[in-house]
């Protein structure tokens, strides 16, 4: 009599009280991934409609430092790190390259780039989302180091503001680059 | 010095709020308190009769004292009086750029207009709950005036002084609540010993009037939601949810659904023209915890029309109305802390809100043990059939709280993916559309009949009658549209033909009420005055929902864009508009640079008017913002927005014709005039019987 339905709002809320104050220390921008150290795994994107180059890990792997950015038209974080991605590719003198993430419809990535500006060497288009999975993409926009044996060194989750640019991205870069 | 004297009053907020909670409470601590402090004729052995949990076996009911309850109107009073001078002491001191306090420090400056140094003082964690509490002791306040009646004048609401007692009670303890979190997460009253020479200035993407705006109406919006928590929680414990308590209710769900619709049409509103993007929609997390509260208060004014006028759906409706709080609360603790990263709209110093979050737990914890408690003894005094109207309003609430479990799973799933360690999906626009376009096209195919079928019991066959002549107007639309552009896509097609359906429905049965209704002799005009300023608001807020989603759905498919690096002198064709690039100039804001560009706006070749779209450069965070130009047109709406100069001298121009998007902001304030309609006949009518009372 007691255990009616009415008690499924309880523990729904228990459950996901417990879940938010069991994770209340966690910082979560500072993702632990489990691809750090690890090479980057296989991919080859196409362009983006009217491009030439798309992206493969050929373009990661050769010699130098390089950024991957995962962005998408459709995540608002990625327009406010745009103009942080741009300054990136000016001032740490490495590659960088886009990826760009699950588009409804390929002109998107197109328009927005036109728009905001390409700081990219290359695109790579990710329609299906199975390289951001493989990439372990959890929430765009997220920032790759990359070294130059394709090792992913740094990762970074939630969009690139001057602080993260300048107190970590920057020197990790210059760190790698020796 | 006043800062402290905010302070202070804060303090005192939360123990008035504690004293309130005790004093109306019916425990008999509350009533023995009582006794002593009147030295009224209670008796002392009646008061101290065993009384476990208080509710159950209370017989000497603080209501029968009910000249007494005027002498605790003073509690709400203060309560008010002190959230007032906590504001104006915040409020103050961001006038003054004291900078010792390091929330005017954090995003003000003392080259900040005035007017958004006021409206700085809202958006900062501390800044923004010291508002919820000011707006939950505004709506304290009018919640004692409505429930304890003026002298000793009889009252419908003194023959059940416990519920009021009750609700007053909670609310104080709520607002106590409140004022605690408020205290430890972000005192907004810290002083530093050194105060910095200047602030970093306010978040650039904040420093718009609108913008502002939003936040008074996005608490005052929790602060009805708060009041309908109390009142639900006050039914349940006298096992006394029942018309009454909807009637009470009535005032506060449409005031939060105003509220929180105003934010939300503000919000929309910002991204579409400050972002500068042209799209006013994104699913991103601050506008998902603006949606979540819209989406069960919109159920729960449905629910709570069938409880007072049926005395039906009970359990759910307290479910709603506890809910509606608590998801509420918490949208603002996801958008308060940092579990998502530094959102562009809480730049500054993100917080854990631990307070936010375990006030959050405890309260919400009661409440559904509250819940679960009393909901298996409830009876439904009567049961409805299958196709009626009940029915139709229980089928349209579980939708509409169906969406929202799904926004809210959208919006958490990510984070508790990533504490599990694993990786996953990323939940943006195309999951929910994916999720929500089943659910929320049956819920529109519902809107547009459910409101013509009869209460209790009505027939399939009656209905399919009454809504012959929608239908064919909705086929015809729908027929019109597809011929005209013949290779739509049918997801537009399908939204187009429901906006049609809930217009063309909404239409005629207004009309079958006006003009099919036989007059008895008098005037058509007597029909009108005979349906009510309930009837016009719900018609009004269907109908703007339906021109949204027809202006939402055209734009999209529709929309033109172009962008190109143009020069000076250049002209640029969208939709039926020329636009003609005159170039840029660099201007001095009030405390940024801006670079404007200068657009000539011919349609057909006729000069309509001059668009404005600006780059400005905040120099204290160092920050860029985007202004579009937008010129609302007869056939739809002109967006344009100006980048980055390119290496060839000119500059990106990006120009979008977004045809019948505004429907989209009309439809938005149709829905807002049909909530004000409902809240101002209301206030209107409390005015004038207590006139006729007091006379």
């Amino acid at each position: 009599m007691r255990f009616s339905l009415a008690v499924i709002p309880l523990v729904l809320f228990a459950a996901l009280a417990g879940v938010f104050l069991l994770n209340i220390d966690k910082d979560s921008s500072v993702v632990p991934s489990v691809l750090i150290d690890k090479p980057t795994p296989e991919f080859s994107l196409p362009p983006l409609p009217g491009r030439e180059n798309g992206l493969s890990r050929a373009d990661l792997i050769k010699g130098e430092v390089s950024v991957l950015n995962v962005f998408a038209s459709w995540c608002i974080p990625c327009r406010a790190e745009h103009p942080m991605i741009k300054r990136l590719s000016k001032e740490a003198g490495v590659a960088v390259f886009g990826l760009n993430y699950k588009e409804k419809d390929p002109q998107d990535g197109v328009k927005w780039l036109a728009e905001l500006g390409d700081p990219y060497k290359a695109v790579g288009m990710d329609l299906s989302g199975r390289t951001g999975i493989d990439f372990g993409v959890y929430g765009v926009p997220e920032t790759f180091i990359i070294d130059g044996n394709g090792q992913i060194r740094y990762k970074h989750v939630g969009p690139v503001t001057a602080d993260v640019l300048k107190t970590v991205l920057l020197p990790k870069i210059a760190e790698l680059k020796g | 010095m006043l800062a402290e004297f905010g302070h202070f009053a804060l303090l005192l907020i939360v123990v008035t709020g504690f004293g309130q909670a005790v004093l109306f409470s019916p425990a008999w601590l509350s009533s023995t308190l009582r006794a002593s402090l009147q030295s009224s004729s209670v008796s002392l052995a009646s008061a101290s009769s065993p009384s476990g949990n208080g509710s159950a076996s209370l017989t000497p009911a603080p209501g029968h004292l009910p000249a007494q309850a005027d002498h605790f109107l003073i509690l709400p009073i203060a309560i008010l009086g002190l959230g007032l001078v906590a504001e104006a002491a915040l409020i103050h001191a961001f006038v003054v750029s004291d900078f010792s306090l390091p929330i005017v420090a954090d995003v003000s400056h003392s080259s900040t207009p005035i007017l958004f140094r006021i409206g700085a003082a809202f958006t900062p964690n501390g800044g923004a709950m010291l508002l919820w509490v000011l707006a939950a002791s505004l709506a304290n306040g009018a919640l004692a005036v409505q429930l304890l009646p003026p002298s000793k004048e009889r009252s419908p609401l003194q023959d059940d002084p416990k519920l009021s007692y009750n609700a007053l009670s909670i609310l104080g303890l709520l607002i106590a609540v409140l004022g605690i979190v408020t205290l430890i997460d972000a005192d907004p009253f810290a002083r530093i010993p050194v105060a910095p020479l200047d602030g970093r200035g306010m978040n650039p993407q904040s420093q718009d009037m609108l913008r502002v705006l939003r936040e008074p109406f996005l608490y005052l919006g929790l602060a009805a939601l708060g009041v309908i928590f109390t009142l639900t929680l006050s039914g349940l414990i006298e096992r006394k949810f029942d018309r009454r308590t909807a009637e009470y209710m009535r005032f506060w769900t449409v005031l939060a659904w105003l509220s929180l619709s105003a934010a939300i049409a503000i919000n929309a509103y910002r991204s579409y023209s400050q972002q500068a993007w042209g799209n006013w929609w994104y699913w991103d997390t601050a506008e998902n915890s603006l949606l979540l509260p819209w989406l069960i208060t919109t159920a729960l004014i449905h629910c709570r029309a069938v409880l007072e006028k049926t005395e039906t759906l009970k359990c759910w409706t307290a479910f709603l109305g506890i809910s509606a709080l608590a998801v509420g609360w918490f949208g603002v603790y996801l958008t308060r802390s940092d579990l998502f990263g530094p959102l562009s709209e809480t730049l500054s110093k993100p917080s854990n809100s631990i307070a936010l979050l375990i006030g959050f737990c405890i309260l919400f914890a009661g409440a559904y043990y509250m819940f679960w408690q009393r909901t298996d003894q409830m009876t439904e005094p009567r049961a409805f059939g299958l196709i009626s109207r009940e029915s139709g309003m229980f089928i349209n609430s579980v939708m509409l709280a169906l969406i929202a479990a799904v926004v809210l799973i959208g919006t958490i799933y990510p984070l508790v993916l990533r504490w599990l360690g694993g990786d996953g999906i990323t939940v943006g626009a195309p999951f929910y559309v994916e999720v929500l376009v089943p659910i929320v096209v049956p819920l529109l195919f519902l809107m547009g009949f459910a409101p013509t079928v009869r209460w209790r019991q009505d027939d399939t066959w009656l209905i399919g009658g009454r809504m012959k002549l929608a239908a064919i107007l909705s086929l015809i639309i729908v027929l019109f549209v597809s011929i005209r552009f013949i290779d739509l896509s049918p997801a537009p097609l399908i939204a187009i033909g429901l906006a049609g359906w809930i217009l063309t429905a909404s239409l005629s049965d207004l009309w079958a009420r006006l003009w099919r209704q036989p007059d008895h002799g008098e005037s058509k005009y007597r029909n009108l005055q005979l349906l009510g300023p309930r009837y016009i608001s719900m018609t009004l807020a269907h109908i703007g929902l339906a021109v949204v989603i027809a202006g939402g759905a055209a734009s999209s498919v529709w929309e033109e864009q172009i962008v190109i690096s143009a020069r000076a002198g250049q002209s640029i064709q969208a939709g039926p508009y020329n636009l003609q690039y005159e170039g840029v100039s660099l201007l001095a804001g009030e405390n940024y640079a801006t670079r404007q560009a200068t657009f000539i706006l011919y349609r057909h070749s006729l000069p309509v008017t001059e668009l404005f779209p600006e780059i400005r450069y905040y120099p204290i965070r160092g920050v860029e913002t985007r202004e579009a130009g937008i010129w609302h047109g007869r056939d739809g709406d002109l967006h344009v927005s100006v980048g980055d100069r390119t290496d060839d001298g000119g500059r990106i121009v990006s120009v979008r014709f977004l045809p019948m998007m505004p429907w989209v902001w009309t439809g938005m304030i149709l829905m807002l005039i049909g909530g004000s309609i409902s809240i101002l006949t209301r206030i209107f009518l409390r005015f004038q019987k207590n006139g006729v009372s007091t006379s």
